[in-house]
């Protein structure tokens, strides 16, 4: 004979959905009204992403020391001019210039703004250039949009403006974008045409030293989308030789490690730790950081849930019998 | 003629755009890849009038018959006719003045370092920065208050909040379906809770996980994701290539034709 189950049990198994939603909407509230900022450490994959936006002026100076080389031990006229005008390309901008493919849309964005906003303040900090884009999603045109403006007027310091169309571009979106990113590996001012405020970029400043992903030191794409970095991989990695890097959603970031171990991309950030990670690194703890208590205590009650239905399963189990 | 056609129209856009990978000539580089990415948007814009289409007319139908849910349908091509009549809106150019707020104290005399602009060489504290710093220099700001209105306070909250909903099936989700039944659930639980310990600095609150400044758990994690998630997902990773490689072949040989409703 089964014995009767106790009157808490019946109560739980009647209503744990509505003791679950309580507990996570607690769980996920709460913290964010708690002023506890948790410090994590930084994973070599996104102390790799770090270290490339960190040193984009020194790479950049040795493409232009590596080119006066190349120049100075050619022989052929017509490819001393080529390499001549590669090089007056890349003096333009000094510092180096990092693309920004923003490939997220509201959804996503608690999770990945955190990412674009630390990685384009350290860039500014460090006088880097930004070209920054969306081509994946049309959704997310105007959240990029935001981010890149309100992170180049928080970056505004005491002896410098970042200026649009001279310091940092937003390109926006066009359709397709594996023959999007394609074309740009020819001409992105043929790709794009205009900007995303409908600027012509042939006029813009910042394009001037910009032909293709040749004059890009740095390529990082931000998404949360399945196949999105694969095709960043087989156009600017495989075809175009650039360094690349990736932050992604932490539920999916499992899926790019391959590419990581075979250096297809330099590194790698995942999800909300990896934009709190970034923080760290660059020295400036903000959102992500801030949202990590939050997460602690959610990731804390789905271990919680999982013990407690195991033993649920365990004691019924044992009743059956 | 009707079969013919659209299978060596497939056949030659598939060469062409294996060409672009294999052949370096530059004149496939950049006339083929410019033709073939310029063809393909304008192919994808005729599709989305195609969509648009499909759309109007299969939720047309569903409120002429008055079909059970027809109210939602009214409501979809409502949204879509009002995102478009907002989207269509023309670009509002302001000029305003750089904000003082923010960079008022600007000094100009100082010059950090010289560097090759495209106005030549410069210091840092050039003209143009100096005069948009301290807010002379008009910034053109662009805008669509209407979109950016539904953009901000529609679309933003709305995708955040589905998104959001997931939280509570995966908490409902983990609590009902994550039982160790048998000793392979119980492997998969065990790396799924060390990958989740592993993902949350615990070493705050519990010094004694920590080895050498890290979490053991963060270790731990390193430890699955660098090599039984990185073998497992290698292997499946090339298993989808070789099977994508067989099936792309099979489609430009024209064996294989989806885009014909599936007939062979």
């Amino acid at each position: 004979m089964i014995a009767p189950v106790s009157k808490p049990l019946v109560f739980w198994q009647r209503h744990y959905r509505h003791i679950i939603y309580v507990l996570v909407f607690l769980c996920v509230l709460l913290p964010m009204f708690l002023p506890v900022k948790l410090r994590v450490n930084v994973s070599p994959p996104t102390r790799n992403v770090f270290n490339a936006v960190d040193t984009l002026a020194a790479a950049r100076h040795d493409a232009i020391t590596n080119l006066e080389a190349m120049i100075a031990a050619t022989t052929n006229r017509t490819g001393i001019a080529r390499l001549k005008e590669r090089l007056d390309r890349l003096r333009m901008n000094t510092n180096g210039v990092l693309m920004l493919s923003c490939d997220f849309a509201p959804d996503t964005a608690p999770e990945l703004e955190p990412m674009a906003v630390a990685i384009l303040r350290h860039a500014f900090a460090r006088n880097v250039r930004v070209l920054a884009l969306t081509p994946s999603t049309v959704t997310g045109v105007q959240l990029a949009e935001k981010i890149i403006g309100v992170a180049a007027r928080q970056s505004t310091n005491l002896y410098s403006a970042r200026v649009d169309g001279r310091d940092y571009l937003f390109l926006g979106f066009r359709p397709n974008m594996f023959q999007l990113l394609m074309a740009m590996g020819e001409n992105i001012s043929h790709a794009y045409v205009t900007d995303n405020a409908g600027r012509d970029l042939a006029t813009q400043p910042f394009m001037r030293g910009i032909q293709n992903y040749n004059d890009i030191d740095l390529i990082v794409s931000i998404t949360g989308y399945t196949g999105v970095p694969e095709m960043w991989i087989q156009v600017a990695h495989t075809r175009n030789k650039r360094p690349l890097g990736f932050g992604f959603t932490a539920v999916g970031v499992t899926d790019y490690y391959p590419y990581l171990h075979s250096k297809q991309i330099i590194g790698l950030l995942a999800g909300l730790r990896g934009a709190a990670e970034y923080e760290i690194a660059s020295g400036l703890p903000d959102a992500a950081c801030g949202r990590m208590f939050s997460q602690f205590c959610s990731h804390l009650l789905v271990i919680v849930l999982v013990i407690v239905g195991n033993i649920e399963f365990i004691y019924y189990r044992r009743r059956t019998r | 003629m009707k079969s013919g056609l659209p299978r060596y129209i497939c056949g030659i856009c598939g060469v062409l755009m294996l060409l672009q990978f294999f052949i370096p000539a530059k004149f496939v580089q950049e006339t083929v890849v410019e033709w073939v990415a310029n063809s393909i948007m304008i192919v994808g814009c005729f599709g989305l009038a195609i969509g648009l289409a499909s759309l109007i007319h299969s939720h047309g139908t569903r409120i002429r018959r008055k079909t059970p849910g027809w109210g939602f349908s009214v409501v979809t091509l409502a949204t879509a006719a009002i995102v478009a009549f907002v989207g269509l809106v023309p670009r509002s150019v302001t000029f305003d003045q750089a904000d003082k707020g923010v960079v008022a104290h600007t000094v100009t005399t100082r010059v950090d370092r010289i560097e090759y602009t495209v106005f030549g060489y410069q210091p840092e504290t050039s003209n143009l920065v100096a005069s948009a710093a301290t807010g002379n220099m008009p910034v053109q700001r662009t805008s669509k208050p209407l979109f950016d209105w539904a953009y901000n306070y529609m679309l933003y909250p709305l995708g955040g909040t589905t998104f959001a909903l997931l939280a509570f099936y995966i908490m409902t989700a983990a609590y009902r379906a994550m039982r160790v039944k048998s000793w392979e659930a119980g492997l998969l639980l065990s790396s799924a809770l060390v990958v989740l310990l592993g993902q949350i600095p615990v070493e705050e609150f519990l010094p004694w996980v920590r080895i050498h400044g890290i979490s053991v758990f963060e270790r731990l994690k390193e430890l699955i994701m660098n090599f039984p998630n990185m073998a497992s997902q290698r292997g499946i990773l090339i298993g989808v290539a070789l099977g994508a490689l067989a099936t792309s072949v099979k489609i430009i040989a024209g064996i294989e034709r989806p885009y014909m409703g599936g007939r062979s």
